[in-house]
């Protein structure tokens, strides 16, 4: 065996910044960002709609997943078929996506053929056909989803975690894309007068990041000047009572395996003075390979694949969650050392650790946003919560000076491991019993979908 | 569009194949190294183990602590993972262009002083474990990989078994195995190092020379590819019809196609994405918007030992049944054999290639991968830059060939997937297979 060779030193990374876009407003209220990415050939351009899922009428839930999802079935001008061959004849593919709290539809397309393909993504946002048997279909496809999201054990899980950190008045508690009994009820009328309301050029963005060819503003100008303007209603997220703490059981007799996750709400978000140390914290916890949950269920005890901890941000709330998936035999063993490793009050994160985390999240920022798509989606995000770009620019510098002691107690102050909801898909027979030698009263629960 | 990633070629004097495409415009470098050594080659007894071996690689060398590897990676700013696949092992980082040295040194480092301890493998097995339940064992369709290959491959074809493996074999490996494997199959000359990003050649060569140049192989024989024939066709058409606990009917069709390096392989990729790429694709039309099927798709595996796999498909919507989706494919493939596809069928499908490719070579840590797969099964790294132009040139009269040679109808093998309901109302012919689970 070869000995060692020293192991070079790494010197410091040159500063980056997030691209500042042009910025213009076409007389109908519709924003533009304008990203010049040289060397992007493929360009991202999306329109970012600021939607609240709390704005779908309660017994037609999944009305605005399932407007998106039928934008591109036809147009007035090109209907049924002829609308997807003129889109992918430019090789252009359309898609997007609907959270809590914004919908996006855009498009990926070549530098060269961006001038085809925008007036037909301005079609799919201005005048769909939503022909009622394309609706009909969609409406089937998207329950098939839903049974088939259950059918997997982390999606069952997915949806009882829903359930068990939002009380059941909340719109978060359900699907943002409806559940099988309010998709079922849904019509092409229903998506025609819902597009109609909030797909308004008031308050929406146009994004476009990439290698832009010549009198690419001219051209997102004409496809987009039809549109009249126009505001859509603002609708809030009403803030929520807290939920008692849940410990739930989703049952999978035949399960080899049992999805685990530990999860709460939590107030805070992106402009909370407290964010930057959540976030440098969570990442700590369990946000990469070598953080301290991975480290020890992983490496240590060889427990499951992997174990993840996010907090991710909605409008004005944040969801934390830890999950993984483990063996039946070890995983309330695992649900115990988890929440062990989450109380901070007997181990801080440590000064290594803190800095680990820091240097992760700053240096990957460059990586991650290597492409012009990226940038057009974080851009999106901030548009969507109504925040400017120089947010981005400084949150990195921000976690760059964050303390051990500031992400511990930022950490501390918002998340108390007796507070995690427990969910559990897998063998009920086992894990009940298991759960209650822990010191933990589980119940078994079938979330609804 | 004509790519001109610029391509470098050297070897160090130990023959490590080195590939350097440097491109000032990207914040990073990807570092990306291939083994020629992937799941094939395992002999009886030891499925699994060149994908458990990829997980020891991660756990400790003379210079880096167990499980530091992707710890130090993601610290820099960088990010770094392996995949096992049928035909190759690949370890790769991307990082910020400061860390270059130090993810050269860690590459080095583990191919030169491997040192795993029983207990870092008793661990490592139990998280590849928890990996094959969590991809395959305790999900909906899990076992769609494994029964699609016993239906292509025959009983002992280094393709026959899933890259995952066995629990039985897996369970048998043991510490000499894993010393064994790695001076047969981890050295200098069985490697391709490919880097793309930011980076001056010269003094990167000097690294690379540095860093990797002096690691001697193992004594003993290196190993030997596990070669295969190319098999005939299916014959009278093979069928596996299974009951499980999944939520919707499926039909896989499944042929034996040109392996990705055969002069056919583009037109048969071009022919698939005719079928199944897209919502204008003929199975899309035919299937989806009809109401029939909830989904289609057709993929080729690109193999490269003897054959492919190539794969059509569709999930049952209300309205359809799952000979009648098998009859419409046929039928489509048929139409496309006899009368080839249409002018503006091909220039869609070139339109979305080209977007899909430019696409992915986007981000380095793709284009390193690409280069070193070109480099390595194809012996030419610059086909990153040909690839296009390659797929540009075949005809509409090599599509309706390579349908009639390659994917003719007769010589599909089928593989349905019914939810256990239906158990009692099936009256298919074929092999039908209990439930297992």
């Amino acid at each position: 065996m070869r000995a060692a060779k020293p192991r070079p030193s790494v010197p410091m990374p040159t500063p980056w910044m997030f691209p500042e876009p042009t910025e213009v407003t076409l007389d109908n209220g519709l924003r533009v960002w304008t990203f010049h990415l040289p060397g992007q050939h493929v360009l991202g351009v999306d329109v970012m709609f600021n939607i609240s899922v709390n704005g779908e009428p309660r017994e037609k839930e999944g009305v605005a997943t399932l407007t998106l999802n039928c934008s591109d079935e036809g147009s007035q001008d090109h209907p049924g078929a002829q609308f997807n061959h003129l889109m992918e004849a430019q090789g252009a593919s359309y898609g997007g996506d609907v959270t809590s709290f914004a919908t996006v539809a855009g498009i990926q397309v070549s530098g060269s053929r961006l001038g085809a393909a925008l007036p037909l993504l301005a079609e799919a946002v201005m005048q769909p056909a939503f022909a009622a048997e394309d609706v009909r279909r969609h409406v089937e496809l998207r329950i098939s989803q839903i049974e088939r999201t259950f059918a997997q054990p982390g999606g069952a899980a997915a949806m009882a975690v829903r359930q068990a950190i939002h009380p059941a008045s909340a719109r978060l508690s359900r699907s943002v894309g409806g559940t099988r009994e309010t998709v079922a009820g849904i019509e092409a009328a229903d998506l025609a007068d819902f597009r109609a309301r909030h797909w308004r050029p008031d308050g929406a963005t146009l994004i476009v990041g990439g290698d832009l060819p010549p009198q690419s503003l001219n051209a997102i100008e004409k496809a987009f000047a039809g549109w009249s303007s126009g505001a859509p209603p603002r609708s809030f997220e009403p803030s929520e009572p807290r939920a008692g703490r849940r410990i739930w059981v989703v049952d999978r007799p035949d399960s080899v395996q049992c999805e685990v996750r530990l999860a709460r709400s939590i107030d805070a978000s992106r402009n909370h003075p407290d964010w930057v140390g959540l976030q440098v914290a969570s990442t700590a916890m369990g946000g990469a390979f070598g953080s301290r949950l991975n480290r020890v269920l992983r490496e240590e005890r060889g427990y499951t694949y992997g174990v993840h901890c996010q907090l991710a941000p909605l409008q004005d709330t944040a969801i934390f969650q830890v999950s993984a998936a483990c063996r039946t035999e070890v995983a309330v063993p695992a649900v115990v050392e988890a929440l062990a490793l989450l109380e901070l009050a007997n181990d801080p994160l440590r000064p290594g650790e803190i800095t680990d985390a820091i240097s992760h999240i700053v240096g990957v920022a460059p990586l991650h946003f290597e492409c012009a798509d990226a940038i057009v989606q974080q851009a999106g995000t901030l548009a969507a919560v109504g925040l400017p770009i120089s947010w981005i620019n400084d949150y990195y510098p921000a976690v760059s000076q964050c303390t051990p002691e500031f992400a511990n107690d930022a950490f501390q102050r918002h998340i108390q491991p007796d507070d995690l909801h427990v969910v559990m898909c897998g063998r009920a027979e086992t894990l009940i019993p298991a759960l209650e030698s822990a010191g933990l009263r589980a119940e078994v629960m079938v979330p609804a979908h | 569009m004509l790519l001109d990633y610029p391509i470098v070629e050297e070897y160090t004097t130990n023959g490590l194949r080195v590939v350097l495409s440097p491109d000032p415009t990207s914040p990073a470098v990807a570092v990306n190294l291939w083994y020629r050594v992937g799941s094939a080659d395992e002999p009886v007894g030891t499925k699994g183990f060149a994908h458990l071996f990829e997980h020891l690689m991660f756990q400790g060398s003379a210079g880096m602590a167990p499980s530091e590897h992707l710890a130090l990676m993601q610290s820099l700013g960088g990010s770094a993972n392996a995949t096992t696949s049928f035909d190759r092992t690949n370890y790769f980082e991307t990082v910020p262009p400061h860390a270059l040295e130090l993810a050269l040194w860690a590459e080095a480092d583990r191919l030169a002083s491997l040192d795993v301890s029983q207990t870092n493998l008793d661990t490592q097995r139990q998280v590849v474990q928890e990996e094959k339940r969590q991809r395959y064992d305790n999900v909906p369709y899990g076992d769609q990989l494994r029964l699609m290959l016993e239906l292509n491959f025959p009983e002992g074809h280094p393709y026959s078994v899933p890259t995952i493996g066995l629990d039985s074999d897996l369970e048998a490996a043991e510490l000499d195995h894993v010393r064994s494997f790695h001076r047969d199959w981890y050295r200098p000359e069985l490697a391709t190092l490919v880097l793309a990003g930011q980076f001056e050649v010269e003094p990167t060569l000097a690294l690379v020379e540095h860093y990797f140049g002096d690691i001697v192989p193992g004594e003993g024989a290196r190993g030997q590819l596990v070669q295969a024939d190319p098999l005939p066709p299916h014959r009278d058409v093979p069928m596996n019809h299974v009951f499980r606990d999944v939520p919707r009917a499926m039909v896989h069709l499944v042929w034996r196609t040109p392996p990705a390096t055969h002069v056919d392989h583009p037109a048969v990729l071009i022919a698939l994405a005719v079928l199944g790429a897209g919502q204008s694709s003929r199975l899309h039309l035919e299937l989806v918007r009809t109401g029939l099927a909830e989904a289609s798709g057709a993929h080729d595996f690109a193999l490269t030992r003897g054959s492919s796999l190539g794969l059509m498909t569709a999930r049952r919507g209300e309205a359809g049944e799952l000979t009648q989706l098998d009859d419409l494919i046929c039928a489509q493939i048929s139409d496309l054999a006899a009368n080839g596809p249409r002018d503006e069928e091909l220039g869609r499908v070139w339109a979305n290639t080209e977007r899909e490719w430019l696409s992915h070579l986007s981000l380095v840590g793709n284009r390193s991968d690409t280069i070193n797969e070109f480099t390595t099964l194809f012996n030419d790294p610059h086909l990153v830059n040909a690839w296009l132009q390659r797929v540009a040139a075949v005809t509409a009269d090599d599509v309706t060939r390579v349908c009639d040679t390659w994917l003719h109808p007769d010589k599909r093998a089928i593989l349905t997937y019914r939810p256990h309901a239906e158990a009692d109302l099936s009256s298919s012919p074929g092999n039908v297979e209990e439930g297992r689970r």
